[in-house]
């Protein structure tokens, strides 16, 4: 090859390159490939590209149902007869108006639990929504990142979805959940919540802060009467919107508890080696994520306790992991709050794990999660010194009922969160009375206070659907018997 | 004004991490140049040796999977093992057959060598990202905010250690020198006695035990998973390669070297995210319009 067309091949490769850089594709094809899988890694903390606006993208139209005329606009039913009143059978009548299949087949990837079909789901009445909830069942959506960038434990997340109602029942009806696969991105889970909310009573938001956002803000929810409930994440475009409801603590809420947790365990005014006692506060730089960052600095300046903020790329590179870690070691803080993708974290972890390892805290769910432990634990040869808020606690408070459901089989911290969103979910259908609509799930769960379980109890109120109380603490416990997450405490703190 | 600048934090924390960053990606180049200057390709299965390579060492020294718990040297002799074998079946079974076909299909066919490796790991361990304890562990040294480990002075040292290894190699051996003669005229040099298989798989054995090499000494430093060679530093290799001239193996170090210094400088740059890529591309582009054949390289 002559001198003259290596360099033709070499500019043809630096522009290609720099084109697939600034198309933005690189980032997301790498993503598929990228090491950050870890599994649970998308529970809260993992942020992906900016919300979508589903009115605007070009995804496909929801069925929006209004309650008042029976009428039914845009997309096709699929399981759901539309009526004007009067009672209903599944299977494809219509009558006042709509367009109706009955049936309800399952697509867009993921897996279908209850049945590949749906029987006589979605009927509308004058008196309210009733989507998903027949005579003998009601149904419940939750989509989560089975795949993609920072997937959860698929067979752990579908067998917890379904764990807590293998054997209940709600006023006489079977509960059936579905798992749909969000792949990690804020338009594949506006598809997929779009999706079940035209057959499922309830959808939930199961894991990743952008991929909830957009759920919760995605207007044909919102219209059709879609309760949409997930953990406490950002605050951030969900604030005033009456369809949703946080069932944990939010970023912003938990900033106060991560200080007092500290406080509790000591470590708020820890020293490094040269007694410097400061922070780093360390986030993705994400609008979702402002609401935390603003609550933690705020915490800290009332403690009056020193910080630095080190802001990182949302999809942080190997090369992003290496810049933090050098200036996480050069400003040396004895404690550093953390929110960003939890791959990140742990790439970080693998770059200072041996020489520089503070207390790292912030809030749940994903830095939580028993597998980020592991591997955070392995990073750093057992010196990890992780101290994080969680809507649930570790396995070694995880109730009788959890354990010797299903078979009394061995589970883990993914199936007990999805215990604990369970509860809830009992609690919150059994406010509403006998008459399933969307419209009184959402009225009543509006001023209802659930007691909660495995997950703090939960308040809420019309102006403030962000309900939950209070937090657990988990404290790492590497090398040690067993090798996971322990709870800190007997009871969340609040 | 006066801009504040934080000496450590801000000008030597960037240019050592870069340094060492960088040498991974000079690791990588290295095997890049070596079979370029053999075959005449890009190879993109290049970072797919490093983590077969990875993963092997992980399995063997955690005893994952089938694989039976061994002690860690031991199980860092497998992993170089698999990579350069992995090297070695790819040019028998991909490579030799198309040896006459034109250059590009043999760089289509690397890449299909890479899809599959990925295809493979995944298959054994799902998505799921690992951690890999490093192969020396502890603080070579620390002052002042600035700390380097053990395991980034092995990366730097291997590092030179093989560039300078590899370019005596090529300089001062009959055998690097036949290398660089079948890669210019193979009929030619099959007519002089010398064995062209024999030749093109010790180039590729070479170049698999290069990219073991990179692959097991980057997986303690990152969360790595299935293709997160070809992902993370394939293409800064690549890219180091370029930069130091295709043909030149000191070069190559050299370009991985500065590549990585240019990536934690763009880091700096905080106003603009992915800065650092930018300034590695402009680098790039500005040496090639200054000195077309790279920084060391000449033909051959």
């Amino acid at each position: 090859m002559t001198t003259r067309s290596l360099r033709r091949y070499c500019a043809g490769f630096v522009l290609l390159s720099v084109f697939a850089a600034g198309c933005g594709l690189k980032d997301e094809q790498l993503a598929q490939l990228d090491a950050g899988g870890v599994p649970g890694a998308g529970l809260d903390g993992g942020t992906d590209a900016a919300p979508v606006d589903s009115d605007g993208d070009g995804t496909v139209d929801p069925v929006v149902v209004d309650p008042s005329t029976g009428t039914t606009t845009g997309g096709t039913t699929t399981g759901g007869t539309t009526t004007t009143g009067g009672t209903t059978s599944g299977g494809g009548t219509t009558s006042g108006g709509g367009t109706t299949s009955g049936g309800g087949t399952t697509s867009g990837g993921g897996t279908t639990s209850g049945g590949g079909t749906t029987s006589g789901g979605g009927t509308t009445s004058t008196s309210g929504t009733k989507v998903g909830v027949t005579d003998d069942e009601i149904r419940i959506g939750i989509h989560a990142p089975l795949t993609g960038a920072s997937p959860v434990p698929s067979e752990s997340f579908q067998k917890g979805a379904r764990n807590y109602w293998l054997d209940k029942k709600v006023f006489g009806r079977k509960v059936t959940v579905e798992v749909l696969d969000d792949t990690y991105k804020p338009s594949g889970a506006v598809r997929v919540c779009q999706e079940m909310a035209r057959r499922d009573f309830i959808v939930v938001g199961g894991a990743g802060t952008d991929q909830i956002q957009a759920c919760g803000r995605d207007r044909s929810l919102q219209r059709a009467k879609t309760p949409y409930l997930s953990a406490g994440v950002t605050e951030n475009g969900l604030t005033g919107v009456s369809t949703y409801f946080a069932l944990s603590t939010s970023y912003k809420d938990q900033g106060p508890l991560v200080v007092k947790s500290a406080e509790g365990q000591g470590f708020l005014n820890k020293a490094n080696a040269t007694g410097q006692k400061k922070w780093a506060v360390v986030l993705s730089e994400t609008p979702n994520f402002t609401d935390a960052k603003q609550s933690i600095e705020g915490q800290l300046k009332g403690k009056g306790i020193e910080f630095q903020y080190f802001g990182v790329p949302k999809a942080g590179s190997d090369s992003d992991a290496v810049d933090l870690a050098g200036k996480l070691r050069s400003f040396n803080a004895p404690v550093v709050y953390i929110l960003t993708q939890p791959t990140f974290f742990l790439k970080v972890l693998a770059q200072t794990g041996q020489v520089y390892t503070p207390t790292w805290t912030g809030v749940g769910i994903s830095f939580g999660i028993n597998q980020v432990h592991g591997l955070a634990c392995q990073a750093t040869g057992n010196r990890y010194d992780g101290r994080f808020l969680s809507p649930y606690p570790g396995l070694d408070k995880a109730p009788q009922a959890f354990l010797k459901s299903d078979g009394g089989r061995v589970k883990d911290d993914i199936e007990l969160t999805l215990w604990g969103v369970s509860e809830l979910l009992e609690q919150a259908l059994l406010k509403t009375g006998g008459n399933l609509t969307r419209e009184n799930f959402n009225a009543n769960l509006a001023t209802a206070a659930l007691p909660g379980g495995v997950y703090p109890s939960v308040k809420y109120t019309p102006a403030n659907h962000f309900g939950g109380t209070a937090a657990w603490q988990l404290k790492s416990n590497c090398g040690g018997s067993p090798n996971q997450y322990v709870t800190v405490g007997n009871a969340p703190i609040s | 004004m006066l801009l504040a600048v934080n000496l450590t934090q801000d000008i030597t924390t960037p240019l050592v991490s870069g340094a060492i960053q960088g040498a991974v990606y000079g690791l990588l180049g290295l095997g890049l140049v070596l079979l370029y200057k053999g075959n005449r390709i890009f190879n993109f299965a290049q970072g797919e040796f490093g983590t077969v390579a990875a993963f092997t060492v992980f399995a063997f020294a955690t005893g994952a999977g089938f694989a039976p718990k061994v002690p860690y040297p031991l199980a860092i002799l497998l992993g170089l093992l698999a990579g350069t074998l992995m090297a070695l079946v790819t040019e028998r079974v991909v490579i030799r057959p198309l040896f006459r076909q034109p250059k590009v299909t043999l760089v289509v066919a690397t890449a299909g060598v890479a899809l599959f490796a990925i295809q493979v790991e995944l298959f054994f361990n799902g998505t799921n990202g690992q951690t890999a304890r490093p192969i020396v562990d502890g603080e070579a040294f620390g002052s002042g905010g600035l700390s380097i480990t053990w395991q980034q002075v092995v990366i730097v040292g291997v590092l030179g250690a093989l560039a300078l290894a590899s370019a005596l190699f090529f300089s001062r051996t009959q055998t690097g020198v036949a290398i660089l003669a079948v890669s210019q005229e193979p009929t030619a040099t099959s007519l002089v006695g010398i064995s062209v298989s024999r030749i093109s798989s010790l180039t590729w054995g070479m170049a698999g035990f290069l990219g073991a090499i990179a692959g097991i000494l980057l997986a303690p430093t990152t969360l790595f998973g299935p293709g997160f060679m070809t992902t993370s530093a394939l293409i800064p290799g690549f890219t180091a390669a370029v930069f130091g001239g295709i043909t030149s193996l000191p070069g190559a170090f050299l370009g991985g070297v500065l590549i990585g210094i240019a990536e934690q400088f763009g880091n700096q740059i905080e106003a603009f995210p992915g800065a650092n890529r930018v300034v590695v591309f402009a680098l790039l582009l500005a040496i090639l319009l200054a000195r077309p054949a790279g920084l060391l390289g000449k033909e051959a």
